[in-house]
Formats: C-alpha cells, sequence, structure tokens
C-alpha cells in the first residue's frame, strides 16, 4: 500500500512540477536551463513512479471535489498504470536529454522556451492520461495532451506544409475524441458512476457493449493511426521537432493502446467473437498498408512515421488475438496475446523514439530528411550509424534485438489460436494472420535496410551530406542510451517479461505461463525448453571466436588492398549509386494498386530535338485519401454549397426566417 | 554422448554443403552437354579463396567487413537448431521454427546493408531484389511451415522431426503432397536458383544474390559462398525433415547413427539430382512474375491446411 501510494505521490508532484515549470519558462527565458534540467529529473521520476506502480499492484485515489459532481479531479495508480509511466518517463528521459543538444537547432530562429515548456507540459499530460481516476480526468487530461502535441506539430508553423500537417491533425483527433467520450458517457451511465474503480466489468446489454466497443475503437483507433482513420500521423509526426516526433510516436500513439485496454479489456471484460476478429483484422490491414506506404517514401521521417502506423496494427493484432481466444475461453493464451502486444508497445517506444532520434541528428547535421540526397554517413557519423543500426535491427525484428521478442510472442499467440481453435475458419484466418505479420515484418526489413543504407552507406549524394559531422554528444548520449536498452532488453528478454507481465494483474486474473510459454505449450505437447536468446548468443560468440581463429589464425596471412569501388571502367561519382526511389522501385511497381504511384517528365529547357533540362518527378498517393477522404470531403463541401442558399444576404430573407421559425416553436410549445 | 553426435551432425552439415553445390553444378553442365567441373570444385574453390589477398572498396565501412563473418556464425548457428541425421539439436526450444526463419533474416539484412555499402549499383540493385522477393516469400514459408507444424501441434523443430518421423501414415493424405510442392517452391526460391534467381550468373542485370556478393574477393568472398551453399543444404535438410524424414533416427546411439547418416546422404543427392533438373528444364522468369510462382505456393498451402481441417 505505500509502496503504491508514493508511486503515486510521485507521478503527481511530477507532473506539477514539470507544468509549474512550463509555465515559468514561458514567462521568463531564464528558467530555460532548470526547466531543462526538470525534465530530465521529472522523467527520472516517473520511472521510479512506473517501476514502483508496475510492481505493487494496489490502487490509491486522490481526490480533488470540484464545483460539480462530475468534475471530480481524481488519480489512481495500479500496475497497469505503471507500465504506461514507465514507459512515458523512460522515453521522456532520453527525450529531454536529447533536447539539451537538439534545441540548439532552432536558437534565433524560432523561441527554444516554448519548445521546452512544450516538451514538459506533453510528458506531464501524457502521464495524467494514464493516472487518470476518473471519466472527467481522462477526458480533460486526453484533450489537453492532444491539444499540446498538435501545438507542438506547428512549431514551425510559417511553412504550408506544417500548416496543412496540423489541421488535418487537431481535425482527426478531435474526431477521435468525440467519439471516445460518447464511449466513456454510455459506460458510466450503466456503472453509475464516473468513477473507474465502479466501471470495472460494468453489466450492459450486449447491443450498449457492441455500441460502446465500437466507439472506443474508432475513437482510440484515431489516436493509434489504424487504416484508414491514420492520415494525420504521417503528416504530424514528420513536421514536429525530432524529439516531440520520438514522444509522439513513441508514446502519445501508446495512450491510445492504454485507453481501448481500460474501455475494452476493462470495462466490457468480454464480448462476442467478432469484436476480436475485426480488430485483429483492422490490425492486420493496418500493418500491411502501414509498411508498403513506409516503403513509398523518400522523407526519412514520414517513412518513419508509416512505420508506426505498422507497429500499431501490430499492435492491435495482438489484442485482437487476445479477444478471440478470450471468447473461446482460452484465458491463459488470451493473457500471453495481450501480454506480447504490451511487450511489443514498450519495444516500439524504445526503438521507434531512437530512430526518429536518429533521423533527428542526421537533419541537423545535414538539414535534409530526403534519403536520395543522403548517404556515406556512417563515416563522418559513426556513433550515430551504429546507434541507427541497433534501432533498424530491432525494428526489423532481429535476434537478438527487442523488437524480435514481440513478434516471436505475437507468432506463438496466432500459432496457439491457429491450434486450440475447434474451428476449421478460425484456423484459417490464424493463418492468414501469420502470413499477414510475417509479411509485414520482411518488408520492415527491406524498409530499414533501405531506410539505413541510403542515409549510411555508399557515397554522399549532396554537398550537405559531404559536410556532415557527429552530433552534440547530448544527443549521442540518449541514442545510446535507448540502444543500449534495445539490445539489453532483447538479450534477457525472459527477464524483461517477467517485469512486465505485472502489469496484466488489473486486467485478467489468468496466470500468465512464466519463462515466456513453457506452461501453455506443455498442453500441447511441446517441450518445456522456452526460447533462450542468451544461448543463441552464446553459441554464437563461440562459433565467431572459432572462424576468426581458423581463418586468420591457422589460415594463411593474407592482406586486405583498398580500391576505388569498380564502376564499369569510369570512376564512381554519386549520381551513379542507388538511390532509395531506386531501392523501392520493385515495391512501387508491384504494390501500384495501393500506393498508386505516378511519375512525369518535363521537359524545362531546350526544344524536344536538343533538350537541355528535365524535371522528372515521381509521386506516391494515399489509397485512404483518394478512396475513402476525398469522396467525403468532396460531399460535405456540396452540402455546404447547398446550404448557402440560405445565406442570401437580404434583410427580408432573415425576417422570414426568423418569423417561420417563432411559428414553428410556438406550435411545438403548445 | 548425446552431444558429441549433435556437434558431429553440423560439422557433417557444413563439411557437406559445397559437395551438394558440386553435384548440382555437374550434373546441370552434363544436361547441358559440357564436361563441366568435378563435383569437388567447390572445395577446391573454397581453398584458393582462403589464400588469396582481398581488394575492399574504399567507400566501404565496417559493415562490409563484418558481415561475412556474421552471415557465416548465424548460418551455423541455424544448422544447429535443425535436426540433420538425429532428431536432437544443439538448441532446441519452444518457437525453434520462427527463430531459424529470423536467423536467416539477420544474415539477409547483413548482406543486403553490404550490397549497398560499396556504392556499387549492383549491390544496391540485387539487394533491392532480394529484399523484395523475400517480403513475398516469407509469408509463403511461414504457410508451408504452419500446413507441416499445425497438424504436428509444435514449432519446435525437434519434436516436430519426431512426431514426423512417427507417423507412418503422412504419406496418405493430399496435403502433404501440396505442402510438398509448395515447400520445393521456397527452396528454390530461397536458395537462389533459376526461374527466381541464376546462381551463375555475373555482370547480368538479372542477377539477385550474386549482385551482393559482387564487390566481396578472398576469405570473405569464400566465407560468403560457402554460407549461402550452407543455406542451401539447410533448406534441403529441413524439406527432408518435413516431407521425408523417415530413417532419421530419434534416440539412436552406435551403428543406427551412421545407417542414418547414409540415408540423409542419399536423399540429399537425389535432392540435388532433382534441382538440376528442375533448373535446367525452366528459364529464368521474369522479375515481376516472381509475385505469381509465389502466390500459387501460397495457394498451395492454404489449400493443404484447408483439407488438413476440413476432409
Amino acid at each position: 500500500m505505500f509502496w503504491s501510494s508514493s508511486a503515486l505521490d510521485i507521478a503527481i508532484f511530477g507532473v506539477v512540477i514539470c507544468l509549474l515549470m512550463g509555465t515559468f519558462v514561458v514567462i521568463h527565458k531564464s528558467f530555460l536551463l532548470v526547466a531543462k534540467l526538470t525534465g530530465i529529473f521529472a522523467s527520472l521520476g516517473f520511472i521510479v513512479a512506473g517501476a514502483l506502480g508496475l510492481l505493487n499492484p494496489y490502487r490509491y485515489i486522490v481526490i480533488g471535489h470540484g464545483v460539480f459532481n462530475f468534475t471530480t479531479l481524481a488519480f489512481r495508480m495500479n500496475s497497469m498504470a505503471g507500465f504506461f509511466v514507465l514507459l512515458i518517463g523512460v522515453v521522456g528521459f532520453v527525450t529531454t536529454i536529447y533536447g539539451l543538444g537538439y534545441v540548439k537547432e532552432y536558437d534565433g530562429r524560432k523561441s527554444v522556451p516554448l519548445l521546452v515548456a512544450g516538451v514538459l507540459i506533453f510528458i506531464a499530460t501524457m502521464v495524467c492520461v494514464v493516472i487518470a481516476g476518473n471519466v472527467f480526468t481522462f477526458l480533460v487530461a486526453w484533450e489537453c495532451m492532444s491539444v499540446i502535441s498538435f501545438l507542438l506539430v506547428v512549431y514551425e508553423h510559417e511553412q504550408r506544409e506544417v500548416q496543412n500537417a496540423g489541421f488535418i491533425y487537431v481535425v482527426m483527433t478531435h474526431i477521435g475524441t468525440a467519439f471516445l467520450s460518447i464511449a466513456f458517457l454510455i459506460t458510466a451511465h450503466y456503472a453509475g458512476s464516473f468513477s473507474f474503480e465502479q466501471m470495472g466489468a460494468t453489466p450492459m446489454p450486449l447491443g450498449m457493449k457492441t455500441l460502446v466497443f465500437m466507439f472506443a475503437f474508432v475513437g482510440f483507433g484515431t489516436k493509434a493511426g489504424l487504416v484508414p482513420l491514420h492520415i494525420w500521423l504521417p503528416r504530424a509526426h514528420p513536421v514536429a521537432p525530432s524529439h516531440v516526433s520520438a514522444l509522439m510516436s513513441g508514446v502519445m500513439i501508446k495512450m491510445a493502446l492504454y485507453g481501448f485496454l481500460l474501455v475494452v479489456f476493462r470495462f466490457l471484460s468480454n464480448g462476442p467473437l467478432w469484436w476480436g476478429g475485426l480488430v485483429a483484422f483492422v490490425g492486420a490491414i493496418t500493418a500491411l498498408l502501414g509498411i508498403i506506404h513506409a516503403l513509398g517514401q523518400r522523407d526519412q521521417k514520414r517513412m518513419l512515421a508509416f512505420s508506426s502506423i505498422e507497429n500499431m496494427g501490430i499492435i492491435f493484432m495482438g489484442l485482437g488475438i487476445s479477444l478471440v481466444l478470450q471468447s473461446l475461453h482460452e484465458p491463459m493464451f488470451a493473457a500471453f496475446a495481450l501480454l506480447s502486444s504490451l511487450i511489443h508497445a514498450f519495444n516500439h517506444a524504445l526503438f521507434k523514439s531512437l530512430l526518429f532520434l536518429s533521423a533527428g541528428a542526421v537533419f541537423a547535421e545535414t538539414h535534409t530528411k530526403n534519403m536520395d540526397r543522403l548517404g556515406g554517413l556512417i563515416l563522418r557519423m559513426p556513433w550515430t550509424a551504429l546507434f541507427t543500426l541497433f534501432g533498424a535491427l530491432s525494428i526489423a525484428a532481429m535476434p537478438p534485438f527487442n523488437g524480435f521478442i514481440g513478434e516471436w510472442m505475437l507468432f506463438q499467440s496466432a500459432f496457439s489460436l491457429a491450434v486450440s481453435a475447434h474451428n476449421p475458419w478460425i484456423t484459417l484466418f490464424a493463418v492468414l494472420f501469420i502470413a499477414a505479420l510475417t509479411m509485414t515484418g520482411a518488408f520492415v526489413a527491406m524498409a530499414f535496410v533501405r531506410s539505413f543504407g541510403m542515409t549510411f552507406l555508399a557515397l554522399p549524394r549532396s554537398e550537405d551530406a559531404k559536410k556532415a559531422h557527429e552530433v552534440h554528444v547530448s544527443m549521442r548520449i540518449a541514442m545510446a542510451l535507448l540502444a543500449g536498452l534495445c539490445l539489453l532488453t532483447g538479450v534477457f528478454s525472459s527477464q524483461w517479461i517477467d517485469l512486465l507481465k505485472q502489469s496484466l494483474s488489473t486486467i485478467t486474473a489468468a496466470s500468465i505461463p512464466t519463462n515466456a510459454m513453457d506452461a501453455g505449450f506443455s498442453r500441447l505437447g511441446s517441450s518445456h525448453t522456452t526460447l533462450s536468446i542468451p544461448a543463441v548468443l552464446l553459441t554464437a560468440s563461440i562459433i565467431i571466436f572459432l572462424i576468426w581463429f581458423v581463418v586468420r589464425i591457422i589460415g594463411k596471412r593474407t592482406s586486405i588492398v583498398r580500391q576505388d569501388t569498380w564502376a564499369c571502367g569510369g570512376t564512381l561519382t554519386p549520381r551513379m549509386t542507388y538511390t532509395a526511389s531506386g531501392y523501392s522501385k520493385p515495391v512501387r511497381i508491384a504494390f501500384q494498386k495501393i500506393i498508386q504511384p505516378s511519375r512525369s517528365l518535363n521537359l524545362t529547357q531546350g526544344s524536344f530535338y536538343y533538350p537541355m533540362h528535365y524535371v522528372y518527378q515521381s509521386k506516391v498517393r494515399s489509397w485512404a485519401e483518394a478512396f475513402l477522404y476525398q469522396p467525403v470531403l468532396r460531399s460535405v463541401l456540396y452540402l455546404a454549397h447547398l446550404i448557402r442558399r440560405i445565406q442570401n444576404g437580404q434583410v427580408q430573407s432573415y425576417l422570414a426566417y426568423l418569423f417561420i421559425t417563432l411559428i414553428v416553436v410556438l406550435l411545438l410549445v403548445k | 554422448m548425446h552431444a558429441i553426435v549433435e556437434i558431429v551432425q553440423v560439422i557433417f552439415l557444413i563439411g557437406v554443403a559445397p559437395l551438394i553445390q558440386g553435384i548440382i553444378k555437374k550434373l546441370k553442365a552434363i544436361l547441358q552437354g559440357r564436361i563441366g567441373p568435378s563435383i569437388w570444385q567447390s572445395y577446391y574453390d573454397l581453398r584458393k579463396y582462403m589464400a588469396k589477398d582481398e581488394v575492399v572498396s574504399t567507400h566501404s565501412s565496417w559493415i562490409f567487413l563484418a558481415t561475412p563473418y556474421l552471415v557465416f556464425t548465424v548460418t551455423i548457428v541455424v544448422v544447429a537448431m535443425i535436426p540433420i541425421f538425429m532428431t536432437n539439436t544443439l538448441l532446441s526450444f519452444t518457437g525453434q521454427l520462427v527463430l531459424v526463419v529470423y536467423l536467416f533474416g539477420v544474415a539477409r539484412f547483413f548482406t543486403a546493408l553490404s550490397g549497398i555499402d560499396t556504392g556499387s549499383s549492383f549491390g544496391a540493385m540485387g539487394s533491392s531484389r532480394d529484399m523484395f522477393v523475400s517480403g513475398l516469400a516469407e509469408p509463403v514459408l511461414f504457410v508451408t511451415l504452419l500446413a507441416v507444424s499445425l497438424p504436428m501441434r509444435t514449432t519446435n523443430l525437434t519434436l516436430l522431426t519426431d512426431r514426423a518421423v512417427a507417423s507412418h501414415t503422412l504419406f496418405l493424405s493430399p496435403p502433404f503432397y501440396l505442402a510438398f510442392l509448395a515447400f520445393f517452391i521456397l527452396v528454390v526460391t530461397e536458395t537462389g536458383r533459376i526461374p527466381i534467381d541464376n546462381p551463375d550468373t555475373h555482370l547480368e542485370l538479372t542477377m539477385i544474390h550474386e549482385g551482393m556478393l559482387l564487390e566481396y574477393s578472398g576469405k570473405r568472398l569464400g566465407l560468403m559462398l560457402w554460407s549461402a551453399w550452407m543455406k542451401q543444404a539447410v533448406m534441403f535438410t529441413l524439406l527432408i525433415d518435413f516431407f521425408v524424414p523417415w530413417g532419421i533416427s530419434s534416440h539412436g546411439v552406435g551403428w543406427t547413427l551412421t545407417g542414418s547418416l547414409l540415408v540423409l546422404f542419399v536423399k540429399l543427392v537425389i535432392l540435388a539430382i532433382l534441382m538440376a533438373v528442375v533448373e535446367m528444364s525452366y528459364a529464368k522468369i521474369r522479375f515481376f512474375r516472381i509475385p505469381r510462382l509465389l502466390s500459387a505456393a501460397f495457394a498451395l498451402s492454404m489449400i493443404a491446411i484447408l483439407t488438413e481441417y476440413l476432409l
């Protein structure tokens, strides 16, 4: 009791400090250094609070009474909240360290105190979302989080692209909030209370339950960037400052996961089979479309944003499989599938933040996000390159890095669904999910070989890339921390899983198999040994030593001659090397139905017979925008045109409107 | 005792891998009306590469230098995880099947990076194509593996092969043949053979895997080639484990092991002959036709799974 209450106290204290310092630094910029340090120490506090909350599954509520009954501010801490506070703390800690060096980018050009304050308040509001104890607190914190992230997105608001992105973001996020407000209010109505404590497993008629489920799915799905509600994400994430992108992609979209868990797994607790099927299906589509779109991008950060969509797809696939297993009365496997989602969510927070930070480092040095103009940076920024490679390996789910663990667990969950279902069609669906998962995995590998290779390897394709050098030490420390975590949580995955497993105690009573899965799979007749990354690593290091010994020591001594790369007789120039656009050409052709590439070649100088200068453009379009949003937008504009006829500007007609309204009102009142 | 046999079977596969390549090459030459190199040529090549000095591009980084060692190691770790002539393996655990595929993924990831690293267009082109083909092949591979592992109810390779050896009715079910055909298409894809890729071309715009190795020379080229041959042997062995497992010893010691080693060797040679004949009877297909071939394999394994459950 004591520990978890102190966890809540630390968290609330951190939030208050962050909000205060955020305000101070806006008022006077002499607080800048203190504010920067506050971010780091508050995040450390959140790490402690999260860890304490995670390990002590008790709740505790602080209530500040408001004017009305429902405007009470309430906070509580439990292991699920602890999990997310820990996640915010870790990413917040790293990004605030990174921010120390990165804000120099904006010095003199933009107001640095505003950026620092924004990040502080952003972190604080996200913690508020997670530790909120009733509907009112949750919605207020959620709205604050959305608004402050909008303000951070439009930090460089003088650019047209940024304004556009900000506008779409703010519209989409409010649509989402509207949906989830309704979901919360319906649940609160049936529970007879606004407090989350009384809302667990609320008895509701099935129709209402389904309504709440659908509203929560749409509401949180918008925040999570599920297809087709994702259109804001690839616009908003890339234009924000890089450490804000890291927070948004790494943490903020996970708030949608938290909310979805809260509403669907806590409040509704069980539902019909098709709920899970729907969630898993949307997740699979999101994952596949996300990564195919990512391969169509040249902009580094836009590519990463699409990859975030893909990862949220994978996470929701896990949730869907968990829901299906739950309705098939397999609580243990359901818990395991849920755990795989959570593990993947945490891992994604680590490696996606890392990749955004590294994209920021490259941007700070070269002032371009276009991969076609980068290259050769591994010789100029060796440390950044190494950390990015770690991130790329993690996100591509390469063992022994942490990304592999989440995908492996998800695979095992889908496999257990395929085996334990007694209906062949469910088995078939499980197999299709596995196919979608692995296809996504392979294209993620392609996307990140492309992104890493085109940014860091081969020759620099622009003057800026040629002049780049290693970034500020604080940025390198931040990236090193995340890279180290990616490797450690991968190698010591069983301990890592055991720690995060605690977070499920508030959702499910089922005992989750320790050490990944031996208990669960012994029933399926499998062996008791579980995946052991350290064993694999140990074997690998013995083998690599043996090879080195045989090849280098026993074998004949040979030397290495350094020569330029052979370029069919000429000298290799940067223009001859492959580009990121060229690299993904097979994908653009094979999936042209989805990303609809178009290209044009225009002669700008010279005549047709003696061309002097050509302009070549190639573009990709979004399928969802072309077929879903454009028609909706057009019909809204058309309706607006129709309604405009009422507004004809003549006083007589307005008087007539008033008169008619009066009569109608009188008739109704009578 | 077990551990020694387990190590022996790893060394056996590493050692026999170049021979399989030699047999396929020789047979292809005979079928083409040439005399062809000796079946031991791959070993002579390896000895030659190991004694040569290397030329490394000035544009490349440590990734280019480290990749061959990494790829070779990863491939051996995979060899240590698959049942060869005994179902017990050095490394064995739940979900092994996934790890095997992802470890090949690690090897492919670094090979693809090293292809880009030198700045040569051929390398990057090969890398792009290889990653694209793998993106299409991976789901098919998993579905085919599921067609085998779902009825066996495990993702542990030792158990899977144990159960496959124990079941004598495998031959009688129609899904068996569908999954076999699908897996054979995948073996062709993964080992980079005609009609997907041509292992014998260089400096043509058609090559996939060889394009990435173009800048390698000396010891590192030797390691890369040997890894590719080992991967081929692993794919053959997996095919044997899943579809013709009879003869693999379950818990045997002593002389029965020698018998199963011989049986396995014969099966590998038969597969090599089959591969050479298939390669000879097809032309390389256009790159953008590969998705069709792979979706055919996907359909085959989906039907295999369906018939298993619906019939």
